[in-house]
């Protein structure tokens, strides 16, 4: 690789008188609020579109919280430019690294060989320092995705932004006007840092942790009797009901476009025009609730992909996912877009505004949630999604939207055992395996519920407090009728597992470093159930290859990249193996990743 | 078919080279903890109890030291050099040797114990001590903490130590010997340090404590507490 032909290239001393230069700039009196950092105040993140683009990884001095703090950024930007590619196109990407690190790019959501993917280990080796490696791939597919680094927790310091492939064809999304929205959590603290902490002591930023005045609140409103039995599970299981995000706002500055609320962000329209809004969560560990006060929203496309237009007041999402909705705001008046943490800890927000002076109020966020007893897989008020069916002998007949319109025969998998068909997701017992008994893992969901049809903690009872309707999964289908309606050959159960109080993360009780990979063989197609066995809220990322959520209606699978498995919950959705190669499957909570990890191996017929 | 297997194997070798896929799962972690550094009321008595670790989820090298002071010197002073390992989700087993320092000897012993955390939230910390003498000596610590709120926590804790053979040489009978009980209230501004104020509750049977020789004495004394708890 020449070491020649980069100009960009900053010897390591150069870059730390540099960054002091800059911290001194940032340091100075009257420069010091958030408001009026420098680097980033008002700005979007520069666009690059076309077919070749250099890249280049380096260090940048910024100033997020009000104190100058050392991130990790892609031409300068945080976050990095939003690509913008062609269906059909053939992309090359030069990636530069100027850290004294190691560092990748994946392509998130992208469908791409495998050793494009930018998994260090799995799909290459990684980029050295000084060096670079080019990316090339035909782009097959349009919609709004991301990228970010896969190296350690390099992603949590800023590496990562937006990529906006435009259809090939006539896009079926009418819109006047787009704006990127990327939300992402920033800490000055270093990431290793915030993880040891966690290590030390798991609810070091739970400050909503029970007290003596909530067991006096219980006995008085629900008596002694039931207080018992509420309580008794959670102090048998150790276990805290406040236990909803590992960090939170306490140490995290959440941004929208690289702004916090004091810089606020604000995105231009008109009023009367249909926009479109790319919603994209770049956090490392947030799972964020966003919407519009004022604005309903129809949410037009999941994880890239078109879906049927579906009006909501509020949506969840996790790391990773992205959603792209239509808003027509048709007041000439100021708007905010307002992203709250699942435990309300604290928000994004920004701004759409006819002009750049004009801001709207800022909500109050929701109550907190609290974890019950379904969120710990034992299934109290899970109702009727309770997995209490045993394994039902499903029916279908070839074509048929739904298999229990069909009465003719049942379909069995290759070992002979039923298996529901296409869209109907799995009807099977839960068993639990003798992996999972070891001090790493330190709950089973008995009875998980079927997280499909759940808005997810907090957002169960919206509507009748807010009177705000919660996009769901089971709300989800395919705008373009699929073609592979193939039912599962087989079905693949994975449960997610892990240890609170030791903050240990793993799948089906064996972490990353002790496990073997999952091996799929080329052209088959097969159901992924994941259980879990944990009362976080996990959103689960398969490189290479769609994760089809099953949603019922086989012709109108809609297809992601990353799924939420609700607490205690089990989720199930089709994979079609149609890409050889070593491909990633983890968790995308940043903290859970190292552990919660599998390498997805597709073999050729030959292997 | 050879050259399959051999492929295979190269394939797994690969496999099993360092993925820098994220972070480190399991990284080589230390922590040290200020327990107690207190100040009792009663005659100037301090104590300092400290634990510090390093290792691995499953694997720890764990340190325990404690001193109880009485002003100008050590009355009594314990070290402990630990293995810990985990062997349920919330238990640990711990192994390893103590050494009592104390103004008339030294006293080696070696250490099993189990620590963790039994339903309830009850904190358990309960260690089996053998020295050269066969002497088999036992301790036993609970604990709870009552939060009052984000910032107030109650801690009742209870500490026991017993005796499996009475000592002739100091008179001591088998059995119970001490009894400590003790309520701290801190006060955390942050999560990693915290003032306290406590009482505390001390019995000790047998003469162990003054005065050796003497038969079946027995000693009662309550103190106030004023200390600072701390972890890094």
């Amino acid at each position: 690789m020449s070491k020649l032909d980069k100009p960009n290239t900053i010897a390591r001393r150069e870059f730390v008188s540099r960054a002091a230069k800059g911290s001194l700039l940032l340091g100075l009196p009257g420069l010091a609020a958030p408001r009026s950092q420098a680097d980033l105040s008002w700005r979007t993140q520069p666009e690059l579109r076309g077919q070749r683009f250099d890249l280049h990884i380096d260090y940048l001095a910024v100033n997020i919280s009000g104190q100058s703090a050392l991130a990790t950024a892609v031409n300068g930007s945080l976050p990095a430019p939003t690509l913008r590619w062609k269906e059909g196109e053939e992309v090359h990407i030069r990636v530069h690294n100027h850290l004294a690190h190691d560092t990748s790019i994946h392509w998130h959501g992208i469908i791409l060989p495998t050793d494009m993917d930018g998994v260090p280990g799995l799909s290459f080796a990684g980029i050295k320092p000084g060096s670079y490696y080019d990316y090339r791939f035909t782009v097959k597919q349009s919609g709004s995705y991301w990228y970010h680094s896969h190296s350690g927790f390099q992603e949590q310091t800023g590496l990562y932004g937006a990529i906006i492939v435009d259809p090939a064809g006539a896009d079926p999304v009418a819109y006047d006007r787009e704006h990127v929205v990327l939300l992402s959590d920033w800490s000055d603290e270093p990431p290793e840092k915030l993880y040891a902490r966690l290590k030390k002591q798991s609810h070091y930023y739970n400050r909503r942790e029970r007290t003596v005045l909530d067991l006096w609140r219980d006995l008085r409103s629900k008596g002694l009797a039931e207080t018992w039995q509420d309580r008794a599970m959670w102090n048998r299981m150790r276990m805290s009901d406040t236990d909803i995000a590992d960090i939170n706002g306490i140490a995290y500055q959440f941004l929208i476009n690289g702004h916090n609320p004091t810089a606020n962000w604000r995105g231009l329209f008109r009023a009367g025009e249909r926009l479109r809004l790319r919603v994209i969560n770049a956090a490392a560990m947030t799972i964020f609730d966003f919407r519009i006060p004022g604005l309903t929203m129809t949410v037009v496309a999941a994880d890239g992909q078109n879906i049927e237009p579906v009006s909501i007041d509020e949506f969840r999402i996790a790391p990773a996912e992205t959603y792209d909705v239509i808003v027509e705001p048709k007041a000439d008046c100021a708007y905010t877009l307002f992203a709250q943490s699942i435990d309300r800890s604290g928000y994004a927000c920004a701004t759409l505004s006819p002009n750049s002076e004009w801001q709207a109020e800022i909500p109050a966020m929701d109550h907190p949630p609290r974890l019950s007893h379904r969120d710990m897989g034992m299934g109290h008020g899970a109702g009727q999604h309770a997995a209490q069916h045993p394994a039902m002998p499903m029916t279908t007949m070839p074509g048929h939207h739904h298999g229990h319109h069909g009465m003719h025969h049942q379909l069995l998998d290759s070992r002979g055992q039923a298996i529901a068909p296409a869209g109907a997701g799995s009807q099977r017992a839960i068993t639990h395996l003798a992996s999972e008994r070891n001090p790493g893992v330190d709950m089973q969901a008995v009875m998980p519920a079927n997280g499909l049809d759940d808005p997810g903690i907090g957002l169960r009872e919206h509507h009748q407090r807010y009177g705000r309707r919660v996009l769901r999964y089971s709300d989800l289908f395919s705008l373009q009728p699929r073609r592979d309606l193939r039912d599962p050959e087989r079905e693949l159960a994975i449960h997610l597992t892990g240890n609170m109080s030791r903050y240990m993360w793993s799948m089906d009780g064996v972490m990353f470093d002790d496990a073997e990979a999952i091996v799929l063989r080329h052209g088959e197609r097969l159901r992924f159930v994941l259980v879990n066995d944990t009362m976080m809220t996990h959103p689960i990322h398969l490189h290479g290859l769609w994760s089809e959520l099953e949603t019922g209606d086989r012709a109108r699978i809609p297809r992601k990249h990353t799924v939420i498995v609700q607490p205690g919950s089990r989720i199930s959705y089709l994979v079609s193996a149609d890409a050889i190669g070593r491909w990633a499957y983890h968790c995308h909570l940043m903290y859970h990743m190292p552990g919660m990890f599998r390498e997805v191996r597709v073999l050729g017929a030959g292997a | 078919m050879k050259i399959e297997t051999l492929l295979r194997a190269a394939l797994l070798a690969i496999a099993a080279t360092p993925v820098h896929a994220g972070g480190k799962a399991d990284p080589l972690l230390g922590k040290f903890i200020i327990e107690h550094w207190e100040q009792r009321s009663d005659e100037q008595q301090s104590n300092l109890t400290v634990q510090g670790w390093l290792g691995y989820d499953h694997h720890k090298l764990w340190l325990k030291a404690e001193r109880d002071g009485r002003a100008g010197g050590t009355e009594h002073g314990e070290l402990q050099l630990l293995y810990r390992r985990a062997v349920a989700p919330h238990w640990d087993l711990h192994s390893g040797l103590r050494r009592e320092f104390s103004e008339q000897e030294l006293r080696d012993q070696f250490v099993i114990g189990i620590q963790g955390l039994a339903p309830f939230h009850l904190e358990v910390d309960a260690s089996l001590y053998l020295d050269e003498q066969a002497q088999l000596n036992a301790e036993l610590e609970l604990s709870l903490e009552w939060r009052l709120s984000q910032q107030w926590v109650l801690e009742p804790e209870i500490k026991l130590a017993l005796a499996a053979q009475g000592d002739d040489a100091t008179g001591d009978d088998s059995g119970l010997r001490t009894w400590n009980s003790s309520l701290r209230l801190y006060y955390y501004p942050q999560r990693q340090w915290a003032p306290y104020i406590g009482l505390l509750w001390q019995r000790q049977d047998g003469g162990t404590a003054d005065e050796p020789g003497q038969t079946r004495n027995r000693q009662q004394r309550e103190q106030w507490l004023l200390g600072l708890r701390a972890w890094f």
